[in-house]
């Protein structure tokens, strides 16, 4: 009888493993909603990787982008770049917040932000500017 | 707000009754003799196999709220190489222009 149920005890406890392994695997990416702000994202950015040279646009440190040096766009594209820092910030946002929420977890959108400031960092070119922890401006 | 440490004080001497309920089970026994403790091995077995079972439960409870940073990671890394076109077609990374003329 205290064996049967002692090995019922531990055929529940067993059956936990392939949750544990479930857990600890990848985030969810793939969802509509993320593709689409991906695709925009990339678009945009054959625009915005020339700011991203020249050091008119810099990468945050929150994980989003701002005009660094607004003198080393032309005046008449300053609007421009402008408009393209908004949206782009949108996007970024939203990306974080999706994420999160594909996932089931909104209250992770200020982590996957923070790991996706360390990362844009990481893969940015040469020459290209983001703030480090206390705010500078720094050139990689 | 000045009430709040009696309140307190009353609950923590209701926390003591199972203690008072230990004792009388140990000096009475059930009625026939022996003691109400004489199954305390199985009941210890079985304490060690539900306080497992408890403990696998809340690992993968812990798991799921903590964020998984390493994940996280990995799944910027190929959002970003996508976003910047950085792995995608060939292995020429955009942002190399300068040796393409000559």
């Amino acid at each position: 009888m205290h064996s049967q149920i002692l090995r019922l005890w531990m055929v529940v406890a067993l059956l936990w493993m392939p949750l544990l392994a479930f857990a600890a695997a990848d985030l969810e990416i793939n969802t509509p909603a993320i593709s689409s702000l991906k695709m925009t994202m990339q678009q945009r950015h054959d625009q915005l990787a020339g700011h991203y040279a020249s050091g008119a646009v810099g990468l945050t440190r929150d994980g989003l982008v701002a005009v660094r040096d607004a003198a080393l766009v032309p005046l008449a594209q300053r609007q421009a770049v402008n408009g393209l820092v908004a949206a782009e910030n949108q996007d970024r946002q939203a990306l974080y917040r999706e994420i999160a929420r594909a996932n089931g977890h909104p209250e992770w959108e200020e982590e996957i932000r923070s790991t996706f400031a360390q990362r844009w960092v990481q893969k940015a070119a040469p020459g290209w500017w983001y703030q480090n922890h206390a705010g500078a401006w720094v050139r990689k | 707000m000045k009430t709040l440490p009696m309140a307190k004080l009353k609950l923590a001497k209701r926390d003591f009754v199972p203690l008072s309920l230990w004792e009388r089970a140990r000096s009475e026994g059930n009625g026939h003799g022996e003691s109400l403790f004489h199954y305390s091995g199985q009941r210890i077995a079985m304490t060690v196999l539900a306080v497992l079972l408890a403990a696998t439960v809340s690992a993968c409870v812990t798991i799921n709220i903590y964020f998984p940073a390493a994940a996280a990671e990995k799944a910027a890394d190929k959002i970003i190489d996508e976003v910047w076109q950085l792995k995608k077609q060939g292995d020429a990374p955009a942002p190399a222009k300068p040796d393409e003329q000559k």
